[in-house]
């Protein structure tokens, strides 16, 4: 899995609280995405077996039933382990740039 | 009830629950109530989502049709956008970045790389032969016929080029660039045979014809 800065917020949105269910639009703007990005992540998340869907009860006032995605545990694990990877990485990559250069006065 | 409604309630997955048949758009507000403004912004979000959902695989579409449609009327009840005009404008959005994004999707998949190259080239070469028969038919010497060959190879790198590097979105300019590129030929050969005569026309074909003999072993 390739861990992009989109794929980084909405694995963020998740970990939030991995056993609430969440629908696409509250995916959309929890993580400041949008739609025609969310969506094919989600697709790619579910076909790895990190997320699984399914369909809510109908709304109020007649409201269609929502598609609720949630993080499997496999996809909790994975994102626990990804995320702090990433954040391994910037916190090197943040010294690296505060050590001064070799030779320098 | 819209086209995009009605499609949604005929295709019903085995795994998906009946719904959008009763699904009422707009704020929950009685029937009949719905701002204009918000049907229309909602009609024109669903029409969209069907459009994209068409390009989808069979299965596959009947069920983001369902899943999409749904967001809709969250997106214009969302209690944390006070202004209605925003909702509305969000449901537009979402839609339309559902339609561009299977667009893009269906591109990339039906117009690979691969496959992109091969019909371009042969599209290419196909129009490299008619635009040397036309400078051979209508050119009085063969720099016309080399010029226009030229410039027709030019326009169908230069479409191949872009349409590598822009990505599979741009086939278009691969057509209008070859399209160019053919219609500036014409009008050289056109410019050449004008300055030509008859004479020249019939020596040119003469010439072409023997060398085809020629090259056939006869």
């Amino acid at each position: 899995m390739r861990l992009t800065p989109q794929l980084e917020r909405v694995l963020s949105v998740f970990l939030e609280d991995p056993t609430v269910p969440r629908h696409g639009y509250d995916l959309m703007k929890a993580a400041s995405l949008p739609s025609g990005t969310l969506y094919p992540m989600l697709a790619r998340l579910e076909d790895e077996g990190l997320v699984s869907s399914k369909w809510g009860d109908a709304g109020p006032n007649g409201r269609p039933p929502r598609r609720n995605y949630l993080l499997t545990p496999e996809g909790a694990r994975v994102a626990r382990q990804e995320l702090a990877e990433s954040s391994l990485d910037a916190r090197r990559v943040t010294l690296r740039r505060m050590r001064p250069a070799r030779g320098a006065p | 009830m819209t086209r995009a409604r009605r499609a949604a309630a005929r295709a019903k997955p085995v795994a998906t629950p009946p719904g959008l048949v009763t699904t009422r758009v707009g704020p929950a507000s009685p029937p009949g109530r719905t701002p204009a403004g918000m049907r229309v912004a909602m009609a024109v979000s669903e029409y969209l989502i069907w459009r994209a959902c068409q390009r989808l695989p069979r299965p596959l579409a009947a069920e983001r049709l369902r899943e999409w449609i749904a967001e809709l009327p969250a997106i214009v009840e969302d209690p944390d956008t006070p202004l209605r005009i925003v909702r509305m404008a969000a449901a537009l959005l979402f839609a339309a970045d559902q339609h561009r994004t299977v667009r893009r999707y269906e591109y990339a998949i039906r117009y690979s790389l691969g496959d992109a190259s091969k019909d371009l080239i042969l599209i290419g070469r196909i129009l490299r032969y008619m635009i040397v028969f036309l400078g051979i038919s209508i050119g009085s010497s063969i720099l016309g016929a080399i010029a226009i060959d030229f410039l027709g190879g030019i326009a169908c790198v230069v479409g191949v080029s872009i349409n590598q590097m822009s990505g599979p979105d741009t086939l278009w300019v691969v057509a209008i660039s070859a399209a160019v590129g053919g219609a500036v030929g014409l009008v050289v050969g056109v410019l050449v045979a004008a300055r030509s005569t008859a004479e020249d026309i019939r020596k040119r074909w003469r010439a072409w014809y023997i060398a085809g003999m020629g090259a056939s072993g006869q």
